[in-house]
């Protein structure tokens, strides 16, 4: 509730968390919102903005404001299904990893290495490859690609912390593991994995619509808000609307969250509040 | 690009081809040989110049025999000539063969060799060199992907300095139009001293390789000895590697490219708004190419023929050549346009009226009442299929059928069509001047490109009635049977054929299109100062 | 430190393996092969003949073999050769990292110079315009598709600055200025986010280090802030920064790829993705594990680096 009240207390704060919401319900709520069905054809053909169809129509004549509301929906659902697990097993991994050094260190970041080895959207795209145009199958391979990152970060301060004092003092007194993990190590790194999960679901967010750039996202005709601009690019000098929306709507879906991480990762360190005097 | 054996592929035998030319009629009639008087502005042809072709992908090869891809043929046919060619109206005409005759009711053919031929290097042509470039065309060493095209040929003699004689096996119309396609002539001292031809060349043509930079240019320039100098007026031909097609179109619109082909017809209306605001010209050419939708006759509910016409009654041909293609071509059945009086006008057939309660009465009577779920293959590269199995699966909504688009990667999607594993698939095919050559392959049991594993008594029959039948008359009407028949139960729903457009600047002058090799005639154009 | 360099290196060779293996069974999982892509659906050959083919480019064999026969030649320093254009791997290999490192050098070099320094104005100036400033062009930067970015580029420089940029690659040795004026656009769509991501990260490090308590202490002892900051702070604030720049790397490569296809540019990304849609598996291949030895020394210089900032991580 604090953070929340700090939150809107900062302009960009307020700024990001209702654009932020306002994204979320648009698409939650894409069945009530959409005027159409995303699939439903007209013989409205590539028709421009009007009050009728506020962004336009496609060349099947279907709604592009109906598709892109219920592409960011689709888009949402990459993002946070991808970032969200990368993150939960990324960080596990990494912080035990770093924590208990060993075996299992080496098993995890070797595993991890071998990901890390492709660059990220090759990785992506030769499992799409593989796994055929699906939305669960984007999901897997956006969350493969965002892994290791999550590992590496949350790896990297637990070996710098495990250096401090207050651990080698905390395990002197004979603390579990467990506790030590939980009170002292998760504690210091929340700030890093915070930080790249905002990163990482706007990210997911731009990963999915570079895939599905390059023919490998969800299935027609569900609308993806990378698959409208790939739908759109080729018409752009005949039907401009049709790719310029749903770009414009990406940046401002990746622009909210960004602001949003942003101000929750300041207020959420403590150490800066402390600076802060707050 | 896959796609090149398909376009040539069908293409082979064709002896008319409807072209239309009707917007560049703006253009000068004028042949380049003999300039006409301009009534206006001097618009006749004028010597130098560098034209810029953007392509998609780099040239593999300049070795004509072992060509795989589709960006290597272009410059090709600036380099090499064979015996005889095709003008924009599809015709034959000499190239280095100034004159050839049929005999023994198809089974010799004469080929009199053009005199003072000269290879790139200066030597001159023999016609051994001609008879070395058959025979190892259809080497099975070489394994040349246009050796199928020449199995009939027995024997190649080479009768004096400048008479070929080729003996058949068996007569084949086709076989001219074979030649004219892939018979590239090459040097035969030139081929043996060389392993690897992929990146040097020695052929005839009205230019010679002058540079190559790879993955970004390959540049030809003008050979000042070739035969026919006084009718080629570039200097150099440039062709740039630009993947991906908005590059392209901003190149044009730039004009650091001055000639592009679009194979795709969705750029149909960008390329007429570009013309209307004068920064470009185009010329459009019919497709000899059918896109179709086409059943896995094997698998169920697909097995039964009364399906199979329900479909066709609830496809809305129309509206998907309107979406799928942007409205840039026709709608069509197994035959296109451009086999002229053998086409049975789609107005014959009543499955081409949608009618969406027919569609559910065939349905029912089929026992499929409540419809039924399956999967379009779709090609994730080639949008008018993709965006055709877009459209059919709303239309097949409204008779109760749920179809899944399955975008599909090419590679995926060659390999399922080869394997035969999919419920149906969207693709396109195409078909030469000869209905036989349209329908053989494709439909007949056990057919090389039968993917449907269609299998039918009756036009299993038909086809092989309508291939000797020696009466004209008969054998039409052997095939507007089986195209009728085709619609009423056969294994695809055709859709429509579409258009393939060459855009240029302004400058241009003198290009005819034309669909075998477009960029053939780049030779006989000039660029206006 | 020299041990810690040759034991990582040792230490990579199981990964480089891994890799190949990987890259290995993931490119023969994909359905389909060169002969099939190449025949396409018309193709009238026979199945006699199709074998014949296949066997011709190895692809007959069983897949171990395939494997160990890849390992073995390029042990040997023998890349093979491409199954799609028949030319060595390693020439068309070399020809591509040539190009996507001059494009991921020129976009880091510029991006990362930038970022740095904005973000350290942004940390100490917290609060201020600058800051501000700052952070609304990273968040901008950070929210565009730089596919989308490519294109709009594209269409508004063909629209209104014809002569600004052009549309296909020349290699620089052939023309430097042409080769710079066609890297120019990709250039930017691709380190527009690179800099926001560093500029993002070098704050937010700042600004936690100058929370902590030696800094106070290095204030207290009456040091000058110019100094605390540059001597202190930053060296620490620069580890997760270096992390981050270094794993930036390879999403700069993967943003390469898209970048490449929108701009022309004939780099790995295109080349790998060309040959995974050619099933040239040479290809893909070498390239994919070439790019994999870069990156283990790329991270390798990452780990280094840290050592050289923080003497207090002790290299084990």
């Amino acid at each position: 509730m604090k953070i929340l009240v700090r939150l809107l207390r900062s302009p960009a704060g307020a700024a990001g968390l209702i654009l932020t919401l306002l994204v979320l319900l648009g698409g939650l709520l894409a069945p009530l919102l959409a005027p159409h069905p995303y699939a439903a054809m007209s013989s409205q053909v590539m028709a421009a903005p009007s009050g009728a169809a506020w962004f336009g129509t496609d060349q099947f004549g279907r709604d592009v404001l109906s598709r892109t509301i219920y592409g960011v929906r689709i888009s949402l659902e990459v993002a946070a299904a991808s970032a969200g697990a990368a993150a939960l097993v990324g960080t596990l991994l990494g912080v035990t990893a770093g924590y208990f050094g060993g075996w299992w260190d080496a098993l995890v970041m070797r595993l991890m290495g071998i990901l890390m080895a492709f660059p990220s959207l090759l990785l992506a795209i030769g499992i799409m490859t593989m796994l055929g145009t699906s939305l669960v199958n984007v999901v897997v391979a956006i969350g493969l690609v965002y892994l290791p990152v999550f590992a590496r970060v949350a790896r990297a301060p637990v070996l710098a912390l495990k250096e401090e004092d207050m651990i080698t003092a905390a395990l002197a007194l004979g603390a579990s593991n467990p506790r030590i993990l939980w009170k002292y190590v998760l504690p210091n790194m929340i700030s890093p994995v915070v930080v790249q999960a905002s990163l990482a679901i706007s990210n997911a967010v731009l990963t999915e619509a570079a895939l599905s750039y390059l023919g490998l996202g969800v299935r027609p005709p569900m609308p993806s808000l990378g698959a409208l601009i790939q739908e759109g690019q080729s018409m752009m000098m005949v039907a401009p609307w049709m790719a310029i929306f749903p770009g414009l709507v990406i940046m401002l879906m990746v622009f909210a969250f960004n602001l949003l991480g942003d101000t929750v990762r300041d207020q959420l360190d403590p150490r800066l509040r402390r600076m802060l005097g707050s | 690009m896959p796609s090149l054996f398909k376009r040539l592929a069908a293409v082979i035998a064709l002896v008319s081809l409807v072209t239309l030319t009707g917007c560049t009629s703006k253009a000068p009639e004028t042949k380049p040989a003999a300039p006409a008087p301009a009534p206006a502005a001097p618009t006749g042809p004028v010597k130098g110049g560098t034209l810029v072709i953007g392509q998609s992908a780099d040239v593999l090869t300049l070795d004509p025999a072992l060509t795989t891809d589709e960006a290597s043929r272009p410059v090709q046919s600036l380099l090499f000539n064979s015996l005889v060619k095709y003008n924009d109206k599809m015709e034959i005409l000499p190239d280095l063969a100034e004159s050839y005759n049929i005999q023994d009711n198809g089974l010799t053919y004469i080929f009199k060799l053009r005199k003072g031929v000269k290879f790139h290097n200066g030597d001159a042509l023999k016609a051994s060199d001609v008879k070395f470039s058959i025979e190892r065309m259809s080497d099975p060493v070489l394994k040349s992907r246009w050796a199928s095209f020449f199995t009939d040929v027995k024997e190649v003699k080479a009768v004096d300095d400048t008479t070929i004689q080729l003996t058949l096996a068996k007569p084949n119309a086709a076989f001219i139009n074979a030649v004219a396609s892939y018979m590239f002539i090459q040097q035969e001292s030139f081929v043996k001293a060389n392993p690897s031809l992929q990146r040097i060349e020695n052929g005839t043509g009205p230019f010679k390789f002058k540079e190559w930079v790879p993955n970004s240019s390959i540049t030809v320039t003008r050979f000042a000895d070739g035969f026919e100098q006084d009718k080629v007026f570039i200097d150099n031909v440039t062709f740039k590697v630009m993947p991906e097609v908005a590059s392209r179109l901003a190149a044009l619109r730039t004009g650091e490219v001055q000639f592009l082909e679009f194979l795709e017809p969705q750029f149909g209306p960008q390329l007429e708004q570009m013309k209307t605001a004068g920064n470009i010209d185009f010329t459009k050419v019919f497709s000899n190419m059918y896109h179709m939708f086409g059943f896995n006759t094997k698998r169920a509910p697909f097995d039964n023929a009364k399906v199979r016409q329900a479909i066709q009654y609830a496809v809305d041909r129309d509206t998907l050549l309107k979406t799928a293609a942007l409205g840039q071509g026709a709608v069509v059945g197994i035959l296109t346009p451009a086999l002229g009086n053998w086409v049975l006008p789609v107005d014959k057939y009543p499955e081409y009226k949608r009618d969406v309660a027919k569609a559910k009465a065939l349905l029912k009577e089929a026992g499929y009442e409540k419809g039924f779920e399956f999967k379009i293959m779709a090609p994730s590269n080639y949008p008018v299929d993709l965006n055709s199995a877009i459209a059919l699966a709303e239309q097949l909504k409204e008779v109760g059928i749920t179809a899944v688009v399955d975008k599909t990667e090419w590679g995926t999607y060659v390999d399922n069509w080869v394997k035969r594993n999919f419920d149906t698939f969207v693709g396109n095919n195409g078909n030469g001047t000869d209905p036989d050559l349209a329908m053989y392959a494709a439909l007949s049991t056990g057919g090389s490109t039968n993917a449907f594993q269609y299998s039918d008594k009756e036009i299993d029959d038909l086809l092989a009635k309508g291939r000797i039948s020696a009466d004209p008359a008969a054998r039409k009407q052997v095939y507007d049977t089986i195209q009728q028949k085709l619609v009423e139960k056969g294994p695809m729903v055709y859709t429509f054929a579409t258009y393939a457009y060459y855009a240029y600047s302004p400058k241009l002058q003198g290009y005819k299109g034309q669909v075998v090799s477009p960029f053939r005639n780049i030779a006989y154009a000039w660029i206006k100062n | 430190m020299l041990t810690f360099t040759v034991k990582r290196l040792l230490w990579s060779i199981p990964t480089l393996l891994g890799v190949s293996i990987a890259t290995f069974l993931m490119i023969h999982l994909i359905p389909g092969n060169v002969v099939q892509v190449m025949l396409g659906t018309n193709s009238n050959l026979s199945p006699v003949q199709i074998a014949e083919l296949e066997a011709r480019y190895g692809l007959n064999r069983p897949l171990y073999v395939q494997y160990l026969s890849w390992l073995g030649d390029m042990l040997r320093g023998n890349l093979g050769f491409s199954l799609h254009s028949g030319l060595p791997a390693a020439t068309l290999i070399k020809g591509a990292f040539g190009v996507t490192l001059e494009l991921t050098v020129i976009a880091m070099t510029v991006s990362v110079t930038l970022a740095v320094t904005m973000g350290i104005i942004a940390a100490v100036r917290r609060g201020g315009w600058l800051d501000l400033l700052a952070r609304s062009l990273a968040i901008v930067g950070l929210s565009i598709p730089h596919f989308w970015l490519g294109t709009m580029l594209i269409l508004a420089a063909s629209l209104y600055l014809p002569g600004l940029s052009t549309f296909s690659y020349v290699p620089f040795a052939k023309s430097p200025s042409l080769n710079l004026q066609a890297m120019l656009l990709p250039a930017f769509s691709l380190g527009l986010s690179l800099a926001a991501i560093v500029m993002r990260q070098t704050r937010a490090a700042m600004l936690e280090v100058l929370g902590m308590q030696y800094v106070q202490t290095a204030r207290a002892k009456g040091l000058t802030e110019r100094a605390v900051i540059l001597r202190h702070a930053l060296r620490n604030a620069l580890i997760p920064v270096v992390t981050i720049v270094g794993l930036q790397f390879g999403y700069l490569l993967g943003g390469a790829v898209v970048i490449e296809n929108v701009f022309a540019l004939p780099g790995v990304g295109r080349v790998v993705v060309d040959a995974i849609n050619q099933r040239d598996y040479p290809l893909v291949q070498g390239t994919v594990f070439l790019i994999a030895a870069l990156f283990v020394v790329i991270n390798l210089l990452v780990d280094l680096s840290y050592g050289l900032i923080n003497p207090r991580i002790r290299f084990q």
